[in-house]
């Protein structure tokens, strides 16, 4: 059951036609919904008011839309849909913002996130805040309908009344309605039933509205609330059960947020564990990168999360982002899985300030292959014979990294100085032991929009074959992480064969 | 439409996959045609151009990293196909082109001028040269599509001479140093140095990245961020087009109505291979179009296609080029960012084209490093060390260099035919009959004044003029285009006279050079071209 989707049309943007030529960036923000989506779910929201409590049903509506038509109350409401990232699956690059249409692929038939503008027709503008408040926490459409959990509403349990009154505020009076209409779900009968969806709510959903926990400071609690709640974190980061369930969600329960596979990602394990998690990040580096999707030497956000930076994180608070580390520095660490190599003493000039373990964002040294390969003709291969003994540790990815990499990272893979290209060792992406989030960045490159500033690297699906993509990888994991050269790790060829089976599913993503 | 196309191999055939054949290639699939385009030279990877470059010992050899096919050659500057150009006039016509899938833009410096209005009545105007049948307003919007398709940047607070209807698709980068120092020292005495139009990415645009400043956009961009030929091959077949490469095209034949029936062409080993189509398209440059319309004789074309007014491979022109070096007396350091971002257009028109060719000098923004370390190590006593590092640096820092386009004018007797001498598969190599008329040895000499007081300006020494005419690849009239067949080649349309499922899409086409780069105007000829043909299946 491996959920995925691509938003479409990210290739031949550009109109020759069109006037008023547009960056064509699409960030693939949406695809990262799907990550809940194995249980297929759509919330057609068919609004039915009946029999006599129609009129008093909307009644209520004009009611409580006119009891939060204030300006403070909306702004608050704009910030929480952005610490809630709604847009994320409830806007498309194309369609009207919040107008839905975001297709989730299941094994049983494509879903489509729904129309949230409050238009009465198609939206959900006839909801009461009662009704918007039970859809957030509850998963239950005002129809009666159970939503399925694509929408994170186990997470979304956790937001306080207030919060929820302000997105009520900005949902009706802020978002544009728009007419576009929902998009039936392609499950069949008797799948696309809805009532054990009730029953799944009441099993896997037990959070209650956040409540602070007296003796924690004002910062954890506001940490706390905004990783377990609006920003549903563990909707990536926590693995998930055999319902498809998250198996914790709170830092009570055992594995909270300690790394998860999505959609052929790594979600990385952000519990304070030193070598697999963020035990040797600071607070500031947490801020930092959530701010800016680039900690300088450790980190770059690509992929789901570049997403969660350039849609929702980048507009938080610096004080909001300082209880977000706050937090996530508390809670219990997970032990990584993926064993780490050592730390590669290199004399690196950062060494010093390192921590003395290995962690996946220490690995690896600068590279020197070129010196021995330049002025040699393209056709010469490290496994030449003439070179051999040379290059003791090189491999046909030598080649592969000078031709495709190095003119932007480098010939040693240092990045630059700026760190706008980062540099490839000490980068949590080469270090890991999961390789996944490398062949990603490769394969679909990186966008991320931050403040007028464009974080960009190209795809490259297109032009590595698979044998250039696992010698690339292989290269690029010896030379800039630790991969699979340690001893507690497969042996070389096994590691090449555990790449060889995962490359259907990158590409595929 | 659709009985006929059942008919054929392809709706649409295009001859060569550099940026006009891919340009409408790739419109045409996305409407729905079925395209082939069939590209004599190999595929190459970027990575490995990078890698040749990077690799070879000469880094002002821009065809080093695009080794000659030995069934396509093209011309190199060293080695067996040093001399695959036959030259017999009294100038040689030393253009550099590249035949592999994406074709030459795959090493330009990206320049992506629109003429100027001017330019396209230059008889009327000026009494010299030809007018074009059609005029900047025809071409406007196809100049805007063109700035879209390739991704263009330019000065959007600067008038460059020809109106446009919407701005930039992008901003430019900032100026180099070098660039930016220059232009303040000179402009304000009379020359007008500006931001040039170039189709290189200052922002990711297209699922390109931004330049980088690797500072060798010739012989090759390493990321992609400069447009080439090669973007629309590939967006060409993700449409749906078929691109065959090594695919040598050496014959049309042509019917007693003049419809050109098939299109053949030879695979690398010689055994050939016939292909129909409604509509045949000619985008293999302006040195291979004509070569190959004059070798496609038959009882029907005694003289070759569209040569019944023996006007094929006649006009040719270029932009003849003149330069000069110093060292200014301030460090520079040319070589930040892309290779040239800024030219001085001061005369690109006005009442003297009546006398002498109008131009366009631009600055070199090329590092400078390998040549002048070169440069020290050929002195005696030979410099060690410290000396030699700071000999080093001293000359690369300063080092300003200048050139030029002159315009030439359209000459019948300028010319390119098919040689006697034959190349690997027994196909006739381009051979030229070129002259530089005095019409540009008069501008020429303007130029060679106003680079001594640029020198003078910057306060150089070790001046060096360059005054020997270089060319500059812009290969430019030899299937021009005329209302009236006896002295042209192709109708307003870019429809072969005589032929009327055929079209040249070429600088070939293009009656006058003007004094700027033609690929912009190469792009919207093309996509003009493409809009009629999509019409027309």
């Amino acid at each position: 059951m491996v959920p995925h989707v691509r938003t479409a049309g990210t290739r031949d943007a550009i109109d020759e036609k069109g006037r008023g030529a547009r960056p064509i960036l699409r960030p693939a923000r949406l695809t990262r919904a799907v990550r809940l989506a194995a249980i297929a779910g759509t919330s057609a929201m068919l609004l039915s008011a009946c029999g006599s409590g129609e009129n008093e049903h909307a009644r209520q509506v004009q009611a409580d839309k006119a009891a939060t038509d204030d300006p403070a109350l909306i702004e608050k409401g704009l910030y929480m849909a952005r610490a809630s990232d709604c847009a994320a699956c409830h806007s498309t690059e194309d369609g009207d913002e919040y107008a839905g249409g975001l297709g989730f692929e299941t094994p049983v038939g494509e879903i489509y996130a729904t129309n949230i503008t409050p238009d009465t027709e198609h939206g959900i503008g006839n909801y009461t805040l009662e009704e918007y408040t039970r859809v957030l926490r509850e998963g239950e459409a005002a129809d009666g309908h159970n939503l399925y959990p694509a929408m994170p509403f186990p997470s979304y349990a956790r937001l306080k009344d207030e919060d929820i009154k302000a997105l009520y505020a900005w949902n009706m009076h802020e978002v544009t309605p728009s007419s576009t209409p929902n998009r039936e779900s392609e499950i069949p009968f008797p799948l696309n039933m809805r009532w054990p969806m009730a029953l799944w709510e009441e099993i896997f959903s037990p959070l209650e509205p956040w409540q602070d926990h007296e003796d924690k400071s004002a910062d954890w609690n506001r940490g706390a609330y905004l990783v377990q709640g609006p920003g549903h974190c563990g909707s990536c980061h926590t693995e998930r059960g055999f319902a498809f369930q998250e198996t914790a969600l709170t830092g009570d329960e055992e594995g909270y947020l300690g790394g998860a596979m999505i959609e052929g990602w790594r979600a990385f394990n952000l519990t304070p564990d030193m070598q697999d998690g963020l035990g040797s990040w600071s607070e500031q580096d947490i801020q930092t990168y959530l701010a800016t999707g680039n900690l300088k030497g450790k980190a770059q956000a690509g992929g789901p999360m570049a997403d969660v930076v350039e849609h929702s994180m980048r507009y938080m608070s610096e004080d909001d982002l300082r209880a977000i580390a706050v937090y996530l520095k508390s809670i219990p660490a997970v032990d990584g899985k993926g064993e780490q190599g050592e730390a590669v003493n290199d004399g690196d000039r950062k060494a010093e300030n390192e921590p003395q373990v290995a962690t996946r964002f220490n690995q690896g040294a600068p590279a020197d292959d070129v010196l021995l390969l330049r002025g040699q003709p393209l056709d010469k291969r490290p496994d030449d014979e003439d070179l051999i003994g040379q290059l003791a540790d090189a491999t046909p990815g030598v080649r592969l990294y000078l031709g495709h990499c190095a003119m932007c990272h480098g010939a040693d893979g240092a990045g630059t100085q700026d760190g706008y290209y980062p540099s490839l060792f000490h980068n949590s992406v080469t270090g890991s032991v999961y390789p996944d989030n490398l062949a990603q960045a490769i394969l679909n490159g990186v966008q991320r929009e931050n403040n007028g500033h464009s974080v960009f690297m190209p795809a490259f699906d297109d032009s590595l074959t698979d044998d250039e993509l696992i010698n690339l990888m292989d290269y690029l994991e010896n030379r800039f992480g630790e991969g699979h050269q340690s001893e507690t790790l497969a042996s070389p060829e096994a590691r090449r064969q555990q790449l060889s089976d995962k490359l259907e599913d990158w590409r595929k993503h | 439409m659709a009985e006929e196309s059942r008919a054929y191999d392809a709706d649409v055939v295009v001859v060569g996959s550099g940026v006009a054949g891919a340009l409408i290639a790739h419109r045409l699939a996305e409407a729905g045609k079925s395209v082939i385009m069939l590209e004599a030279g190999p595929r190459m990877q970027r990575w490995q151009i990078v890698e040749r470059f990077r690799n070879q010992a000469n880094k002002m050899d821009f065809m080093g990293p695009y080794p000659a096919s030995k069934a396509a050659p093209h011309p190199m500057l060293y080695g067996e196909n040093a001399d695959y150009l036959v030259q017999k006039g009294e100038q040689p016509y030393d253009a550099q082109y590249i035949r592999a899938v994406g074709g030459t833009t795959w090493h330009w410096a990206a320049s992506a001028w629109r003429f100027l209005p001017s330019d396209f009545v230059l008889k009327s105007e000026y009494g010299v040269g030809r007018d074009w049948p059609i005029g900047y307003d025809d071409l406007e919007d196809y100049y805007f599509r063109a700035e879209v398709a390739l991704g263009v940047w330019g000065p959007n607070d600067v008038d460059l001479g020809s109106p446009r209807s919407a701005e930039y698709p992008m901003a430019p980068l900032p100026l180099s140093w070098n660039e930016r120092r220059v232009s303040e020292r000179i402009n304000p005495h009379g020359f007008d140095m500006v931001t040039e139009p170039v189709a290189r990415n200052s922002r990711p645009y297209d699922e390109r990245p931004t330049c980088c400043g690797n500072n060798n956009c010739m012989p090759i961009c390493p990321i992609g961020a400069m447009y080439s030929g090669i973007i629309h091959v590939e967006k060409a077949e993700r449409a749906g087009a078929r691109l065959i490469d090594n695919a040598i095209v050496h014959h049309l034949e042509s019917d007693a109505s003049g419809k050109i029936r098939e299109v053949r062409y030879l695979d690398p080993d010689g055994k050939q291979h016939r292909l129909s189509a409604a509509r045949v398209v000619l985008a293999a440059n302006g040195i291979e179009t004509p070569k190959l319309m004059q070798m496609s004789v038959n009882a029907h074309t005694p003289d070759g296609v569209g040569n019944q007014n023996d006007m094929v491979g006649r006009h040719l022109m270029d932009h003849p080029g003149t330069g000069v070096s110093f060292l200014a007396d301030e460090p520079l350091w040319a070589g930040r960012g892309p290779q040239e971002m800024t030219s001085i257009i001061t005369w690109r028109d006005g009442d003297f084209r009546k006398d002498f060719a109008s131009k366009k000098l631009h600055l070199s923004n090329i590092a400078r490093t390998q040549q002048m370390t070169t440069e020290v190590l050929s002195e005696t006593p030979l410099r060690l060390g410290a000396d030699l590092q700071a000999q080093i640096d001293n000359r690369a820092s300063r080092y300003v260099q200048f050139d030029s386009f002159h315009e030439l004018l359209p000459e019948a007797a300028n010319r390119i035919t098919p040689s006697k001498k034959r190349d690997a598969l027994g196909l006739p190599r381009p051979e030229f009959r070129y002259a530089i008329d005095d019409y540009v040895k008069r501008s020429a000499a303007h130029t060679r004044e106003q680079y001594a007081r640029i020198a003078q300006l910057m306060g150089g020494t070790d001046i060096a003029f360059r005054d020997e005419f270089s060319n500059n690849q812009h290969i430019c009239g030899t299937a021009l285009m005329g209302d009236n067949p006896k002295d042209s080649v192709v109708d307003r349309d870019c429809r072969v006279h005589g032929h009327d499922n055929l079209f040249v899409a070429s600088s070939g086409s293009m009656p006058t050079v003007g004094s700027v780069n033609c690929t912009l105007t190469i792009a919207a000829l093309s996509l003009r071209i493409a809009d009629l043909l999509e019409q027309e299946i």
